[in-house]
């Protein structure tokens, strides 16, 4: 501030030059004309004697005079130059360490100290002016300086608001009129209130206002003057105050600044620390030094610290494991400038730690997150799908899995052996590239008709069929396909087992034959037997004497035994390999037993059974195939025969059972003894052993029965006591 | 309606033909011409002239549909009405069987030699 020095120099010489420059340079000239006026008499008139000596006396004492006058106006010269270069000294400081330190209550101590002998006063206080919340203007006492009796306290009273009532009422004055206050009276009253700091009396007072343009930014007070104060050393110090008002205002300007900054800082902090403590992540941040600033509570958690971080602490102390493991990428991100992410297991905590490392201007945040359970997953998936595709990869079946659309998305070993196709040539490919063309369109049906029902329902849907399947060498094969559908996010895949029947198709086809070829060649030379017997026996060759009759009869009864022998036989392996074909139709069942009934009336007569049909229903409509019903029946009511007691009877009933029609064959025979239960309905069972069978029969009957009712989607089953009899009993699901 | 009188027997198994025609002739009161094969039968057709043809259905050379077809293709027997005689007795074979043209019905084998003539007569009022 060039400006004030100037001021200054002016200022403060001007007393000086004006008043008692003019006197002791008056002083001065006289004295110089006294002693020139001596000496010029002593040299005019060397004889006058008398004269001599009191004129040499009144030189002298002119001399002496003009001698302590010129050293009393040296002194003062030299006093004011002092007081012009501490102010000076005292501006300089004030502006120099306002700029570099800005610790404001050691400088206006220091200006306090400086001023207060210059004022010859015991007490100085200097202090800002405020506004509180209410608009009330309030003091805010920076410095104190108290010299009084000895004391020299000194003492920064930063941030202690008094408001304007509660203040001295001179100190109140100058704040309110924003004038200089000097009072030198004696001040003692009870009322009236001290100033801050001040102990002893207040004698004198004197209030100097800081004004910041037409402000008033503060107040410096001096009080307890040695004996009064005056004007003049106000105007002297004029600058120095000036310099003051400009430090206070901008010192209360930066302050206002500074709390906002503080305040908007801490806003900022709170809310990224907020942030920062609310994520699942561990968070540290680190500064370039590469000592930490900051650690989140979960970085705490995640590696098990019990004490608290400390600020600048090196990452070594805190986290050991961690800093061996990203103190090479921080170097290598501190060049590369280059996000680092790792995933890393920590063997000491027994974690995965995926870790993210970030360069900013100022500092490394380093975020961590907890993914041992991910991984965990993840390696148990690992060993699954390396299981799985284990066991898939040495399947001796062919499995390969489609979409919905019939395109194949996995193709395993077996399938590659199979169709001597490599996984990728058919991935992708649709299904039909490995079917021959009959089976392409039967297919094309059959998996649209599977997708579109499997797609509409929720549950598991499973579909068998057979194909014939082409090699990559165009060979044809048989292929048996399972087709499971599968739920694999949120959509319907499907698996498809395959598996090469050749062999079997050529055994069933094998046995197949030989069961067909076995049955019509038995049945030419049969039919010439049972011909030839039942010509005989029906006299058409005329009549039998009474030995060769029951003869013939044997044999005839007997043709019949083993033709139906060779009707089970085949009917047996028909049903079995599946190739029997039911021909279904709406049929009256209880049309069915009154045939049966009708038809065996012939059987049961020759030995003496009646058959009655004890319950009937009106109409008992069944999806059925009849001729096989039929079937079924007359079994049972020809093995029901067979047991009776002549002069028995054998009795049918007709009943609604739950969803079914229940029909029982009721025969008052011996009964069934309760070990035969397990195997009855398995093939050539019959009650006694093969050795003492008293019973016609093949022993194939009811295992055909039960094979014609289970197709039927029905039930057979018996109930029986030993000497009472037992009923036979199937149930046909009804038409709903 | 013309009473059945003359059946065209073709069976391969000379046991059976005997069997068979004992009971038609005997039994059932009937003519019956025996041939041994289809192509005898084509031989012998036209002269016999029959009301009724009786086929077995497995025969070497020429088997029983495929005679019938022969023997349908001479003008005065394409509208006799054939009944075959088999020993494949599966529904789905019988079916078959009936599904021909001009088969007015299917005879198992064995046969019930006391009822066979019976049995042709009945087939043959069906058929008229």
């Amino acid at each position: 501030m060039p400006n004030f020095i100037k001021n200054i120099k002016q200022l403060t010489s001007k007393p000086i030059q004006k008043i008692e420059l003019l006197t002791y340079s008056g002083l001065a000239i006289i004295g110089v004309f006294s002693c020139w006026f001596g000496f010029s008499i002593v040299d005019i008139t060397p004889k006058s004697t008398l004269n001599t000596p009191l004129f040499i006396l009144i030189g002298l004492f002119i001399l002496t005079l003009f001698i302590v006058i010129l050293r009393q106006f040296f002194k003062r010269l030299t006093d004011d130059s002092d007081l012009s270069d501490c102010i000076l000294q005292t501006i300089d400081y004030l502006n120099t360490r306002y700029h570099t330190s800005k610790k404001t209550d050691e400088i206006f101590i220091h200006v306090l100290t400086s001023m207060i002998d210059y004022f010859q006063s015991d007490y100085a206080l200097i202090g800002d002016i405020s506004y509180t919340e209410n608009d009330e203007i309030s003091f805010r006492p920076y410095a104190i300086v108290n010299q009084s009796q000895g004391n020299n306290i000194e003492s920064s009273m930063l941030n202690k608001h008094c408001t304007f009532y509660e203040l001295n009422p001179l100190l109140g004055d100058v704040i309110a009129t924003g004038e200089l206050v000097i009072k030198n009276e004696c001040l003692v009253t009870d009322q009236i209130k001290q100033l801050p700091g001040l102990d002893e009396k207040l004698t004198s007072f004197m209030g100097i206002p800081l004004n910041s343009g037409p402000q008033l930014v503060g107040v410096i007070v001096f009080a307890n003057h040695k004996t009064k104060f005056e004007m003049p050393i106000y105007e002297r110090f004029s600058p120095l105050i000036h310099a003051c008002a400009n430090i206070m205002d901008g010192y209360v300007n930066d302050l206002f600044m500074q709390e906002i900054q503080q305040n908007i800082n801490r806003a900022n902090q709170d809310k990224l620390e907020g942030i920062v403590e609310s994520i699942d992540d561990g968070f540290i941040l680190i500064n370039l030094f590469k000592k930490i600033t900051y650690v989140n509570s979960r970085t705490y958690n995640i590696f098990k610290l019990n004490r608290p971080v400390d600020a600048c602490e090196e990452i070594n102390n805190c986290f050991p494991e961690l800093s061996e493991l990203i103190m090479p990428l921080i170097d290598q991100l501190m060049v590369s400038k280059k996000a680092v992410h790792i995933e890393q297991y920590f063997h000491y905590l027994h974690i995965w730690l995926d870790i993210d490392i970030y360069l900013q201007p100022q500092n490394i945040s380093i975020f961590i997150k907890d993914i041992t359970r991910r991984k965990q997953t993840e390696e148990k998936l690992f060993k699954q799908s390396a299981k799985i595709s284990a066991i898939v990869d040495n399947a001796a079946d062919g499995i390969l899995t489609i979409n919905k659309k019939g395109f194949i998305q996995t193709f395993n070993a077996a399938a590659e052996m199979m169709f001597g196709y490599l996984g990728n040539e058919v991935i992708g490919q649709h299904l039909n590239k490995v079917l021959s063309k009959t089976s392409q369109i039967l297919n094309d049906a059959d998996i649209k008709k599977f997708v579109l029902d499997s797609q509409s329902n929720e549950k598991k849907n499973v579909c068998h069929c057979e194909f014939e399947g082409v090699r990559k060498n165009g060979d044809i094969f048989p292929l048996e396909l399972t087709l499971n559908d599968v739920m694999f996010d949120h959509e319907k895949i499907y698996t498809g087992i395959f598996r090469d029947i050749t062999d079997r198709k050529k055994v069933e086809k094998l046995k197949s034959e030989f069961i067909s070829t076995v049955s019509h060649e038995l049945r030419t030379p049969l039919t010439s037997i049972k011909g030839s017997l039942g010509l005989i026996s029906g006299g058409a060759v005329g009549e039998l004497n009474e030995a060769m009759k029951p003869l013939i009869d044997v044999a005839y009864n007997n043709t019949n035994r083993l033709l139906a022998l060779i009707n089970d036989i085949l009917d047996l392996e028909k049903i079995e390999s599946g190739k029997l074909q039911f021909m279904m139709s709406e049929s009256d069942l209880v049309e069915i037993v009154k045939d049966s009934v009708i038809s065996n009336q012939a059987y049961a007569d020759q030995l003496n059974i009646k058959l009655v049909i004890l319950e009937s229903m009106d109409k008992a409509m069944v999806s059925c195939d009849k001729g096989r019903i039929t079937q079924v029946l007359t079994n049972l009511i020809s093995n029901a025969v067979k047991v009776s007691n002549s002069g028995s009877a054998v009795e049918l009933k007709l009943e609604p059972f739950e969803q079914s029609i229940r029909v029982s064959v009721i025969d008052e025979g011996d009964g069934i003894p309760d070990d035969f239960r397990s195997h009855i309905f398995q093939k050539f069972a019959q009650v006694d052993g093969s050795d003492t069978r008293k019973l016609p029969g093949t022993g194939l009957g009811l295992s055909i029965c039960k094979l014609i009712v289970s197709e039927h989607g029905g039930e057979i089953d018996y109930v029986t006591e030993l000497g009472q009899g037992s009923t036979f009993y199937f149930d046909m699901p009804q038409n709903v | 309606m013309p009473e059945l009188k003359k059946v065209l027997y073709v069976e391969d198994e000379p046991d059976i033909q005997k069997v068979a025609s004992l009971a038609l002739e005997t039994i059932g009161g009937l003519i019956v011409e025996v041939c041994s094969s289809g192509k005898e039968a084509l031989e012998k057709a036209v002269d016999f002239d029959p009301d009724l043809l009786l086929l077995d259905v497995m025969m070497p050379e020429m088997d029983g549909p495929t005679t019938m077809a022969e023997l349908r293709k001479i003008e005065s027997l394409n509208k006799i009405p054939a009944v075959f005689m088999t020993a494949k007795v599966q529904p789905q074979e019988v079916e078959h069987l009936k599904g021909l043209e001009g088969v007015a019905g299917v005879i198992s084998k064995p046969f019930d030699p006391m009822s066979l003539a019976q049995q042709l007569k009945d087939i043959w009022e069906k058929a008229s």
